[in-house]
């Protein structure tokens, strides 16, 4: 941060060159790693316009002889990507929905007080934290087929909730307790129940704090293979990381145009969702109301 | 009815800020100030009065009910917080319209009630900002107008303009006053600023270490302060105390003359340490001589009048007989006893 | 930190309300589950029943002598050694170049950054495109540059492929190392860098006195979260390789999945997930520690 070049701090040309060639390594340092890091997706993109046929030729060619947007076709035809699509779209939303309602209430509960049980939940609930999915998707299974909901995408949005409850919770505690308690005084002074307070003024207040469970809930959900795999079994109700990987080496041997016209549209579906999510929602805490 | 009783109300906490069995009546249309230094306990016994905290003793009556257990929405009271509330996200149109619109009001009732508490305290241009968009006090005034919307049965207000600057405050002050003239509103105001306690106050109740040292009018608190710690606290520089035996002898620093007294007066003899010229009086720095240590008095002198003093000078703090305050040395309480006086004026009389 | 907030009538009955569907969800979809898994670890259940003989300890014995569970927890520590030891290399290193001014930083910033927000199923579409043995770029350009003379079978032979995994999973989460140390560099004072040079301090000496110590807790914590976070790893090795080939990248999460659903042994999986539960609860008590230690610092 501090080490801006000033013409000011250099004593002499010498030092003037050396800072010069420095500032130089750094940039073809960064580009390069860069070039590395980044060229996959510019691969991605530049495979997914190319002929089908053209993916198989070895050695490759760089940039696609002929252009085509066969393959966007051929993913919307042939393999079920808008319904794996819609799929996760509804698992992610829901169970993002449904993080965000109980994690903000419970969070609150958490934040505010300290009734009997509610520390031993919270400690509970950051020891589910550290554990991992793989560690009870056998009672999952279990679970799932007992009370019939085997193959539903209902069992994938409560156990993506479970699973992103205890992050919800305990960033939404932290968060409430930065909410100086004189805001929702006043509005029990205006009349408010504790409910009412936490909802027309806590929670407002706490917005930014809500985006980001939100943007950790919609990415665990949409990512999220394991209960997918474990959980759904049937065309139907596949998910589009669990509907993609079927599709991966059964040869057909024209699936790879398709998968990476899938990756471009989801790359740019990620993007879109990171910038929307990164713009608008995102007022700073506490302006104006507390520090006059 | 707006009454307010308090009845040995206790609050206990770790650190200070407690109060402890505090009594206390305020009469409808009242405007009582609480005042204090800093973790005496006024801002506690204002939340308590709010039930924004629980007593752990003691009981509440609003307008003869008891309230003791009820919860602050159903308390018919308004609270302006020192630092506003404000709801940030909300206009403050928004603002000034939230109770309102929790009691759900038709829309219409509300627009124009909160136009006209908008336009009473003056800031119907500003309602379509955001708090942190207005200056501290607009924010202030916001904040009174959110109070006034509803007409509650009680206000309180918690230090309200010590985030003012001192210009600004000047003047919120003395529209506060006007405003509560024309209201007739029944207010609590906690203050640690004797100026505004006296400026704003019918009564003052002065409290320290979680309890009452005294309630009276401005002018009886500052004239007969009840004990020393009211004495010392109240009035800038505050009032002189000397030892005499079992008892302790204050005066006020303005009360001391050069000149001749009208009745019966007492001299104090002093040593002048140094003289600050404050435009319109002189503070006149000296060392009473008392039995052990030096004490140091102040006397506050007009301007105009000639200034005999030099530093290093011996000379006599003369004080008429009227205007001295005794108090018990043991118990710092106030000695109100004609025949006190007497006596001292006797052994003391420099005539 | 908390102020003590006042409890007011319907409180209690507010906050159990509000935290009802909580309890509900987490003890009955983690809680109970994880506590389940010692049950059936000590049965003999296959897979579609829910519960089966008591067998004491055979699960255990079975496992033991099993030469895949110690295949996979040999995989297990490389794949979070390679990982963790490379994210922290790389992302440090990048995190010290970013934190420097250059023209165009934003740009090398946003790709740097990009494969993080990038969904699991796409990088490993993309990366197994790319490491084919016959049509993948990668094997291209390593025989174009002279840099191997047949092609490698990066994911499908067994000497080659765990390093694979680690060097796609290096490339997709490393980005979480560089936000994270960037994020406590920017917070170091300029004020230090320019007294340290007006004392003298070169550039080595002003990274040895003040940027290490600075960033030292936030770094042994990011290192300690990626090593949790790498031990749970499942979908991005087994989509890139289904734990093969043969077993040569079967970690433990792995493992439990190929015992308990291509095997239909519940019981000997919940047997490995019990010695994973094991692993994390080592891995919790230096991650605590640190925590408490990094906090006391800052």
């Amino acid at each position: 941060m501090s080490r801006a070049f000033r013409l000011g701090d250099v004593a002499s040309d010498g030092l003037l060159l050396r800072e010069l060639s420095g500032k130089a390594l750094v940039f073809l340092t960064a580009f390069a790693a860069a070039s590395v890091v980044g060229f996959p997706f510019i691969w991605m993109v530049l495979c997914s316009v190319k002929m089908p046929a053209e993916l198989y030729n070895a050695p490759p060619a760089f940039l696609p002889v002929d252009f085509t947007l066969r393959n966007y076709a051929d993913l919307f035809i042939q393999t079920g990507f808008p319904r794996y699509f819609a799929n996760s779209l509804i698992v992610a939303v829901g169970s993002t929905a449904l993080s965000l309602l109980f994690g903000a209430v419970g969070g609150y509960a958490l934040a505010r007080f300290n009734f009997f049980g509610l520390a031993i939940f919270a400690a509970l609930s950051l020891l589910c934290y550290m554990l991992p999915e793989t560690l009870v998707i056998i009672p999952l299974y279990m679970l799932a087929s007992y009370v019939g909901l085997q193959d539903t995408l209902v069992s994938l949005i409560a156990a993506n909730t479970a699973f992103t409850l205890p992050f919800a919770l305990w960033f939404m505690r932290a968060y409430f307790r930065s909410v100086p308690a004189s805001f929702e005084e006043s509005a029990m002074l205006d009349g408010c129940t504790r409910f009412e307070a936490f909802r027309r003024v806590t929670l407002p207040i706490a917005l930014p704090g809500v985006a980001s469970v939100g943007v950790f809930a919609f990415n665990n959900a949409w990512n999220e293979f394991l209960f997918a795999l474990v959980l759904t079994s049937s065309e139907r109700n596949k998910t589009l990381p669990l509907g993609l990987s079927t599709w991966i080496g059964q040869d057909s041997i024209y699936s790879w145009g398709m998968l990476l016209a899938g990756s471009t549209l989801l790359t740019l579906f990620s993007m879109a969702a990171y910038l929307l999510a990164q713009s608008g929602l995102m007022p700073g805490i506490g302006e104006g109301g507390t520090k006059g | 009815m707006a009454r307010v009783d308090i009845e040995g109300i206790e609050k206990r906490f770790n650190g200070e800020g407690g109060v402890h069995g505090v009594t206390l009546s305020v009469q409808d249309g009242e405007f009582l100030a609480i005042l204090g230094p800093s973790g005496c306990g006024k801002s506690t016994l204002l939340r308590l009065i709010a039930g924004l905290e629980r007593p752990t003793a003691g009981r509440i009556r609003l307008g003869g009910r008891d309230a003791t257990g009820l919860h602050p929405k159903d308390r018919d009271i308004a609270m302006v917080f020192q630092n506003y509330a404000l709801y940030p996200h909300l206009t403050l149109r928004e603002n000034i319209a939230f109770p309102l619109k929790v009691k759900r009001l038709p829309r219409r009732a509300i627009d124009t009630r909160v136009a006209e508490v908008a336009d009473m305290v003056g800031i119907g241009h500003l309602l379509g900002r955001k708090p942190r968009q207005v200056s501290g006090g607009e924010r202030q005034r916001a904040a009174l107008a959110r109070a006034l919307v509803r007409k509650p049965a009680l206000f309180l207000l918690d230090e309200p303009l010590s985030n003012l600057d001192a210009k600004l405050r000047q003047a919120a002050r003395e529209e506060l006053k006007a405003l509560q003239r024309r209201t007739g509103l029944t207010a609590l105001y906690v203050t640690h600023d004797q100026v505004e306690a006296m400026g704003l106050g019918d009564r003052i109740v002065v409290m320290q270490a979680g309890r009452i040292r005294q309630i009276g009018t401005p002018e009886e608190v500052y004239r007969f302060p009840g004990d020393t710690f009211v004495a010392t606290f109240i009035g800038t520089p505050p009032m002189n105390i000397v030892d005499h035996g079992d008892l302790l002898v204050g005066f006020r620093p303005e009360t001391v003359i050069v000149g001749d007294a009208a009745g019966p007066a007492v001299a104090f003899p002093v040593v002048i340490r140094h003289v600050e010229y404050l435009g319109n009086v002189n503070l006149v720095y000296a060392d009473a001589r008392a039995p052990g240590q030096p004490v140091r008095v102040v006397a506050a002198l007009p301007s105009q009048s000639a200034m005999p003093f030099s530093p290093g000078q011996e000379t006599n703090f003369r004080v008429d007989a009227a205007d001295l305050r005794f108090f018990d040395k043991a118990t710092g309480l106030a000695v109100r006893d004609a025949g006190v006086t007497a006596r001292f004026v006797q052994e003391r009389s420099d005539g | 930190m908390a102020e003590p907030v006042t409890v007011y009538p319907g409180d209690r009955r507010f906050a159990y309300l509000a935290l009802a569907p909580s309890v509900a969800l987490v003890l009955m979809l983690i809680a109970v589950p994880t506590v389940a898994i010692f049950a059936l670890a000590v049965q003999d259940v296959p897979l579609g029943r829910y519960s089966g003989d008591f067998v004491g300890l055979a699960n255990f014995r079975r496992l033991f002598a099993d030469a895949d569970f110690y295949a996979a927890l040999g995989n297990t520590f490389i794949w979070i050694g390679g990982s963790v030891g490379l994210e922290m290399l790389f992302g440090t290193g990048l995190a010290l170049l970013l934190n420097q001014r250059f023209p165009l930083r934003w740009l090398a910033r946003t790709i740097l950054l990009a494969p993080y927000l990038l969904p699991t199923i796409v990088a490993v579409l993309v990366w197994r495109y790319m490491f084919d043995d016959i049509v993948g770029i990668v094997n291209h350009i390593a025989i174009s540059a002279g840099l191997v003379a047949r092609p490698i079978q990066w994911l499908t032979s067994p000497r080659v492929a765990l390093l694979s995994v680690i060097l796609i999973g290096v490339w997709k989460f490393t980005p979480f190392v560089v936000i994270a140390i960037l994020g406590i560099l920017q917070s170091i004072p300029g004020e230090q860098y320019d007294a340290a040079k007006l004392d003298g301090a070169g550039p080595v000496r002003r990274f040895v006195t003040i940027t290490l110590p600075h960033i030292l807790p936030v770094f042994v914590l990011t290192a300690l979260l990626r090593t949790i976070w790498t031990a749970h790893k499942f979908d991005l090795i087994y989509l890139l390789t289904g734990g093969g080939p043969i077993n040569a990248t079967t970690t433990l999460p792995v493992l439990v999945y190929v015992r308990g659903f291509h095997d239909f042994d519940a019981g000997g999986a919940s047997a490995i997930a019990l010695v994973i539960l094991l692993l994390i609860a080592l891995l919790l008590v230096p991650y605590l520690l640190i925590h408490r230690w990094s906090e006391a610092r800052q």
